[in-house]
């Protein structure tokens, strides 16, 4: 007796429902409201793994399996190149992405269809076939992180508004002689009047300014905006 | 000095997916609408996602952002919707004319009905090291490698796990780079289950309540130095790329300088346009769609923007009140549908990312 069926990792009501609407036998259900996470139903499911390519969360695989044997087959969706080769020896991951064990690559399945997520079936053993979720893409670089003493306690100072060169601390000595008011502060310091238009240094700065009034960037009012919005030349302005 | 200017009912401003829906509602009324895009190519933001999208068949579900993003453009060329690319609204003025600039000439429009889909802008995290090379938005990072096909780093440092956070590390390893963490403040991941579970997959780290004390680095990023701020202790990463994902403003210069009121809302990104159910802002005639009227993601933009596109067709007394409000009660279902989530787990990388842009 051969056994196809899906697993589904979807666990959270997000609206989505293309594997519902991709199932040709109405084996997934989402229904309404679209947020419902999907109820499935084995006896409808012939293991056509159309879900499996549609899922933009990459989260349902299909599995085969046959009685009596300590093999099982997982088909599951993979978005990376190059893609493994059938016979291949590849290392299987879980959930987690650890690796649980190793398993050979029976199929691979990228046509149109799939729509740039390839279908590929790995064939493990039954100890680790429902808990595998993932081949191992290329050696990954897995250099421990260097744990670093005494950080923390100095001042660093930086650039607050790169297109003007100001100082974090620049803007925070002028913010104690009181100048708090965005505008007045903006024309001392030049924050937010250099090439970008404060696209990236208004919001550090007002961001400051809650800091140190205790208001918030709400409370503080709103940016101003004066035409262009992007520089232009006085010489295309008036050529 | 006089520039010309072009007199039209409808211009709408940006080509992003808001717009572009916008335009396609307009032009069913039988309006001839005209669409300004700054970039080179229609489609917006779109254009870069190169993952599947949720939803349902409406919003192009189980399809690619950027194949959703080609559709609009398809649909407005076969629509004969005016695109004008490489085509700068680099003003609003308060009598309602825009100055255009495009690569040969500078001219002014004048609409009876404007649509401002702007769209939103990354926000900066602050650190020492910040202006280094190397550091850079993670949608900045998602031109790079999926418009330009240039790869920004090979071992990166995420900050950020809303779903920009986790899409950008996810397509960051699926072009060749390498992921040496990504890294949060908050005590939770910010955005999908699905999306963490990509990455989760093959095995990469999400480090929750850590931040970025500075990144190390001469003439570039080489190292970036992060607190677990249970313990305090700093741990030094080496990596040659820090993607910042920490939220985005809404682009909201041009609806102010035309006189459009704001209102300040953390969850939607900061000051966005006060706008009513139909996306008309204060000024009368002018609409807001998209990012600009809060940081939502694509399909509610797609929404918002048939919804501007038929107000502003209205107002234009191209369609009777009856019709348009059935067609409204659709979108609004639909919208109800979409948001349904957002508002309580999701969508909350907005939430903190205001005391995140300061670290120090």
């Amino acid at each position: 007796m051969k056994r196809k069926y899906i697993l589904i990792d979807c666990f959270q009501d997000i609206p989505c429902n293309p594997c519902e609407e991709i199932c040709p036998h109405k084996a997934i259900e989402v229904g309404s409201p679209i947020t419902r996470t999907p109820r499935y139903y084995e006896e409808r499911c012939d293991g056509c793994a159309k879900c499996v390519a549609v899922c933009p969360g990459l989260c349902i695989y299909l599995v085969e399996e046959e009685e009596g044997s300590d093999k099982m087959t997982i088909t599951l969706p993979y978005e990376f190149l190059p893609l493994p080769r059938k016979g291949e020896l590849a290392s299987v991951l879980d959930y987690n992405g650890r690796e649980v064990g190793q398993g050979i690559v029976k199929r691979v399945k990228n046509t149109k269809s799939e729509n740039g997520t390839a279908l590929i079936s790995v064939e493990v053993s039954r100890a680790i076939g429902l808990a595998a979720r993932n081949i191992l893409i290329r050696k990954t670089d897995d250099s421990e992180p260097e744990l670093v003493e005494g950080e923390r306690e100095s001042f660093t100072d930086f650039q607050i508004c790169r297109c003007e060169e100001v100082l974090l601390s620049e803007l925070r000595t002028l913010a104690k002689m009181g100048i708090v008011f965005a505008p007045n502060l903006r024309r001392f310091s030049r924050v937010g009047l250099g090439l970008c238009q404060g696209k990236a240094c208004s919001e550090l700065m007002f961001s400051e300014l809650s800091n140190i009034t205790g208001m918030t960037v709400g409370e503080l009012g709103h940016p101003k905006a004066r035409p262009p919005v992007r520089p232009i030349k006085l010489r295309e302005l008036f050529g | 000095m006089s520039y010309t200017c072009e007199e039209r009912d409808l211009v709408v401003i940006g080509a992003g997916p808001a717009g572009l829906c916008a335009a396609l509602e307009a032009v069913s009324h039988k309006c001839d609408p005209l669409v300004l895009d700054e970039n080179h190519r229609g489609g917006g933001q779109l254009l870069k996602q190169v993952h599947k999208f949720f939803g349902s068949h409406h919003h192009g579900a189980g399809k690619r952002g950027f194949q959703i993003g080609e559709e609009l453009v398809e649909k407005c060329e076969e629509k004969q919707v005016e695109i004008r690319l490489n085509s700068l609204a680099a003003a609003f003025f308060q009598d309602g004319s825009i100055l255009v600039r495009d690569p040969k000439k500078i001219y002014l429009l004048k609409s009876k009905a404007t649509i401002i889909a702007t769209g939103a802008v990354e926000k900066p995290l602050a650190f020492p090291g910040w202006t280094l090379p190397g550091v850079m938005g993670a949608g900045g990072a998602q031109t790079l490698m999926n418009v330009h096909r240039v790869l920004p780093g090979r071992r990166i440092a995420m900050v950020g796990s809303g779903n920009v956070g986790l899409i950008v590390a996810y397509q960051l390893v699926q072009a060749g780079a390498s992921i040496a963490c990504i890294i949060e403040v908050d005590d939770k991941v910010k955005g999908y289950q699905v999306h963490r579970d990509k990455l989760r997959k093959l095995g990469i780290k999400i480090l929750l309540r850590h931040r970025v004390v500075r990144a190390e680095g001469d003439d570039c990023v080489r190292a970036v130095l992060v607190e677990d701020m249970q313990t305090g202790r700093v741990f030094r990463y080496k990596v040659d790329g820090i993607c910042l994902a920490v939220g985005m403003s809404p682009l909201v210069e041009l609806p102010l300088m035309r006189g459009c009121e704001l209102e300040y809302n953390l969850r939607l990104g900061g000051w966005v346009v006060r706008h009513d159910e139909n996306m008309r802002t204060s000024c009368p005639n002018v609409y807001v769609a998209g990012d600009v009227s809060g940081v939502e993601e694509a399909s509610i933009a797609m929404e918002e923007g048939r919804l501007a596109g038929i107000s502003a067709c209205v107002d234009l007394g191209l369609i009777a009140k009856g019709k348009a409000q059935n067609k409204r009660k659709e979108i609004l279902e639909r919208l109800r549908e979409l948001r349904a989530i957002s508002g309580k787990e999701v969508g909350e990388d907005q939430r903190s990312s205001e005391e995140r842009n300061l670290t120090v």
